[in-house]
Protein backbone atom coordinates (compact mmCIF):
# COMPACT_ATOMS: atom_id res chain seq x y z
CA UNK A 1 0.00 0.00 0.00
CA UNK A 2 1.66 3.44 -0.82
CA UNK A 3 2.31 5.17 2.26
CA UNK A 4 0.35 8.10 3.29
CA UNK A 5 2.38 11.71 4.20
CA UNK A 6 0.16 12.21 7.26
CA UNK A 7 0.90 13.61 10.83
CA UNK A 8 1.10 10.73 14.06
CA UNK A 9 -2.58 10.28 15.31
CA UNK A 10 -1.36 11.92 18.57
CA UNK A 11 -1.34 15.12 16.89
CA UNK A 12 -4.99 15.50 16.67
CA UNK A 13 -4.71 16.45 20.66
CA UNK A 14 -2.54 19.36 19.49
CA UNK A 15 -4.99 20.09 16.84
CA UNK A 16 -7.91 20.05 19.17
CA UNK A 17 -6.17 22.15 21.60
CA UNK A 18 -5.16 25.00 19.03
CA UNK A 19 -8.45 24.88 17.92
CA UNK A 20 -9.75 25.78 21.66
CA UNK A 21 -7.41 28.05 22.03
CA UNK A 22 -8.39 30.05 18.59
CA UNK A 23 -12.15 28.97 19.40
CA UNK A 24 -12.67 30.43 22.79
CA UNK A 25 -11.43 34.06 22.37
CA UNK A 26 -13.38 33.92 18.64
CA UNK A 27 -16.46 33.19 20.14
CA UNK A 28 -16.02 35.38 23.02
CA UNK A 29 -15.52 38.65 21.42
CA UNK A 30 -14.58 38.94 17.43
CA UNK A 31 -17.83 37.27 16.03
CA UNK A 32 -19.73 38.84 18.24
CA UNK A 33 -17.68 42.28 17.21
CA UNK A 34 -18.33 41.38 13.47
CA UNK A 35 -21.78 41.01 13.98
CA UNK A 36 -22.43 44.11 15.75
CA UNK A 37 -21.77 46.21 12.77
CA UNK A 38 -18.53 47.68 13.84
CA UNK A 39 -16.10 48.67 11.23
CA UNK A 40 -13.27 45.76 11.36
CA UNK A 41 -10.97 47.88 10.31
CA UNK A 42 -11.03 49.93 13.74
CA UNK A 43 -10.31 46.66 15.37
CA UNK A 44 -8.04 47.26 18.86
CA UNK A 45 -5.41 45.68 21.14
CA UNK A 46 -8.29 43.75 22.75
CA UNK A 47 -9.87 42.58 19.53
CA UNK A 48 -6.42 42.01 18.06
CA UNK A 49 -5.98 38.70 20.42
CA UNK A 50 -9.19 37.49 19.38
CA UNK A 51 -8.26 38.09 15.89
CA UNK A 52 -4.97 35.85 16.43
CA UNK A 53 -7.11 33.16 17.77
CA UNK A 54 -9.22 33.06 14.76
CA UNK A 55 -7.00 34.10 11.92
CA UNK A 56 -4.15 31.82 13.50
CA UNK A 57 -5.29 29.59 15.70
CA UNK A 58 -8.23 27.94 14.09
CA UNK A 59 -6.66 27.51 10.22
CA UNK A 60 -3.80 26.62 12.34
CA UNK A 61 -6.18 23.09 14.02
CA UNK A 62 -7.86 22.75 10.94
CA UNK A 63 -4.76 22.14 8.71
CA UNK A 64 -3.76 19.78 11.88
CA UNK A 65 -6.80 18.14 12.20
CA UNK A 66 -6.96 17.38 8.21
CA UNK A 67 -3.35 15.93 8.34
CA UNK A 68 -3.81 14.02 11.28
CA UNK A 69 -4.15 10.21 10.89
CA UNK A 70 -7.04 8.35 12.31
CA UNK A 71 -5.97 5.63 14.50
CA UNK A 72 -5.67 2.49 11.57
CA UNK A 73 -5.39 4.37 8.37
CA UNK A 74 -6.26 1.80 5.91
CA UNK A 75 -7.14 2.20 2.38
CA UNK A 76 -10.89 2.36 2.89
CA UNK A 77 -10.03 5.29 5.43
CA UNK A 78 -8.27 6.98 2.43
CA UNK A 79 -10.92 6.27 -0.07
CA UNK A 80 -13.05 8.48 2.83
CA UNK A 81 -11.15 11.03 2.85
CA UNK A 82 -11.17 11.32 -1.01
CA UNK A 83 -14.67 11.33 -0.97
CA UNK A 84 -14.68 13.87 1.65
CA UNK A 85 -12.48 16.40 -0.54
CA UNK A 86 -14.28 15.57 -3.26
CA UNK A 87 -17.43 16.77 -1.61
CA UNK A 88 -15.85 20.01 -0.59
CA UNK A 89 -14.78 20.80 -3.64
CA UNK A 90 -18.31 20.69 -4.97
CA UNK A 91 -19.28 22.72 -1.56
CA UNK A 92 -16.82 25.19 -1.92
CA UNK A 93 -18.01 25.68 -5.77
CA UNK A 94 -21.51 26.09 -5.09
CA UNK A 95 -20.62 28.79 -2.41
CA UNK A 96 -18.35 30.59 -5.15
CA UNK A 97 -21.14 30.78 -7.54
CA UNK A 98 -24.35 31.80 -4.70
CA UNK A 99 -21.66 34.32 -3.12
CA UNK A 100 -22.43 36.80 -5.42
CA UNK A 101 -26.05 36.83 -4.50
CA UNK A 102 -25.31 36.78 -0.88
CA UNK A 103 -25.50 40.69 -0.97
CA UNK A 104 -28.78 40.79 -2.58
CA UNK A 105 -30.55 38.47 -0.67
CA UNK A 106 -29.05 39.74 2.97
CA UNK A 107 -29.09 43.07 1.84
CA UNK A 108 -32.95 42.80 2.28
CA UNK A 109 -32.44 41.91 6.43
CA UNK A 110 -29.41 43.31 7.91
CA UNK A 111 -27.18 46.49 7.16
CA UNK A 112 -24.06 46.88 5.20
CA UNK A 113 -21.98 46.56 7.38
CA UNK A 114 -23.16 43.00 8.33
CA UNK A 115 -22.74 42.34 4.72
CA UNK A 116 -19.29 43.53 4.87
CA UNK A 117 -18.13 41.50 8.32
CA UNK A 118 -19.84 38.29 7.04
CA UNK A 119 -17.73 38.29 3.95
CA UNK A 120 -14.73 38.99 6.06
CA UNK A 121 -15.97 35.81 8.48
CA UNK A 122 -16.93 33.41 5.51
CA UNK A 123 -14.30 35.12 3.01
CA UNK A 124 -11.65 32.53 4.24
CA UNK A 125 -10.76 29.65 2.06
CA UNK A 126 -9.79 28.00 5.48
CA UNK A 127 -13.08 27.57 6.40
CA UNK A 128 -13.57 24.44 3.84
CA UNK A 129 -11.17 22.53 5.64
CA UNK A 130 -13.30 22.47 8.97
CA UNK A 131 -16.13 21.46 6.22
CA UNK A 132 -14.23 18.73 4.53
CA UNK A 133 -13.29 17.65 8.65
CA UNK A 134 -16.93 17.39 9.29
CA UNK A 135 -18.01 15.09 6.26
CA UNK A 136 -15.07 13.03 7.06
CA UNK A 137 -15.83 12.74 10.51
CA UNK A 138 -19.58 12.44 10.48
CA UNK A 139 -18.52 9.47 7.26
CA UNK A 140 -15.57 8.04 9.55
CA UNK A 141 -18.45 7.43 12.76
CA UNK A 142 -21.32 6.22 10.23
CA UNK A 143 -19.29 3.51 8.89
CA UNK A 144 -17.50 2.61 11.19
CA UNK A 145 -20.50 2.15 13.65
CA UNK A 146 -22.15 0.24 10.44
CA UNK A 147 -19.07 -2.45 9.99
CA UNK A 148 -18.30 -3.02 13.81
CA UNK A 149 -20.72 -5.90 14.09
CA UNK A 150 -18.76 -9.21 12.99
CA UNK A 151 -21.30 -11.27 11.33
CA UNK B 1 -17.25 -7.98 -7.33
CA UNK B 2 -18.66 -11.23 -4.97
CA UNK B 3 -15.88 -12.92 -2.70
CA UNK B 4 -15.41 -15.86 -0.37
CA UNK B 5 -13.87 -14.37 2.73
CA UNK B 6 -16.11 -15.39 5.25
CA UNK B 7 -16.00 -18.91 4.08
CA UNK B 8 -12.26 -18.88 4.10
CA UNK B 9 -12.41 -17.61 7.34
CA UNK B 10 -14.79 -20.13 8.61
CA UNK B 11 -12.83 -22.95 6.98
CA UNK B 12 -9.66 -21.78 9.01
CA UNK B 13 -11.83 -20.62 11.60
CA UNK B 14 -10.46 -17.17 11.63
CA UNK B 15 -11.84 -14.17 13.38
CA UNK B 16 -11.77 -11.01 11.48
CA UNK B 17 -9.75 -9.00 14.16
CA UNK B 18 -6.94 -12.11 13.09
CA UNK B 19 -7.49 -11.31 9.41
CA UNK B 20 -7.95 -7.21 9.93
CA UNK B 21 -4.14 -7.66 11.96
CA UNK B 22 -2.49 -9.77 9.45
CA UNK B 23 -3.63 -7.53 6.84
CA UNK B 24 -2.53 -4.60 8.35
CA UNK B 25 -6.68 -3.18 8.33
CA UNK B 26 -9.19 -2.59 10.58
CA UNK B 27 -11.31 -5.26 11.63
CA UNK B 28 -14.36 -2.55 9.90
CA UNK B 29 -12.76 -2.62 6.60
CA UNK B 30 -12.72 -6.32 6.30
CA UNK B 31 -16.13 -6.59 7.63
CA UNK B 32 -17.22 -3.81 4.73
CA UNK B 33 -15.19 -6.13 2.35
CA UNK B 34 -17.34 -9.36 3.23
CA UNK B 35 -20.34 -7.35 3.04
CA UNK B 36 -19.67 -6.29 -0.62
CA UNK B 37 -19.33 -2.30 0.54
CA UNK B 38 -15.98 -1.69 -0.31
CA UNK B 39 -13.59 -3.33 -3.35
CA UNK B 40 -10.01 -4.10 -1.87
CA UNK B 41 -6.99 -2.76 -3.90
CA UNK B 42 -4.90 -5.28 -5.60
CA UNK B 43 -2.19 -5.55 -2.72
CA UNK B 44 -5.17 -6.03 -0.03
CA UNK B 45 -6.22 -8.50 -1.79
CA UNK B 46 -2.88 -10.04 -2.75
CA UNK B 47 -1.73 -10.19 1.15
CA UNK B 48 -5.55 -11.87 2.21
CA UNK B 49 -4.23 -14.43 -0.52
CA UNK B 50 -0.95 -15.29 1.28
CA UNK B 51 -3.01 -15.51 4.41
CA UNK B 52 -5.13 -18.48 3.14
CA UNK B 53 -2.74 -19.34 0.83
CA UNK B 54 -5.23 -20.08 -2.15
CA UNK B 55 -5.14 -17.87 -5.16
CA UNK B 56 -6.63 -14.63 -5.51
CA UNK B 57 -9.56 -15.55 -8.27
CA UNK B 58 -10.82 -18.35 -5.61
CA UNK B 59 -11.75 -15.43 -3.39
CA UNK B 60 -13.09 -12.88 -5.23
CA UNK B 61 -14.92 -13.44 -8.56
CA UNK B 62 -16.65 -11.03 -10.78
CA UNK B 63 -20.47 -10.29 -11.16
CA UNK B 64 -22.61 -9.95 -13.69
CA UNK B 65 -22.05 -6.11 -14.37
CA UNK B 66 -18.81 -6.18 -13.29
Amino acid sequence: MKKQHLLPHSWQWVGLAALFLGLIPSLKSFIPFLLSGSDYRQIGVAEAISQFGFLIMMPLSAVILCFSREKIEDERIAELRMKSLATTAIIYVILLIIGPLKGIILGRLFSHRIISNLHLLFGHGWWMLFIYLLIFKISYWVQNRRYSNEK
Amino acid sequence: MKNNIRVERARQRMTQQELAERTGVSRQTINAIEQGKFNPSTVLALKMSLVFGIPVNEIFELEEGD
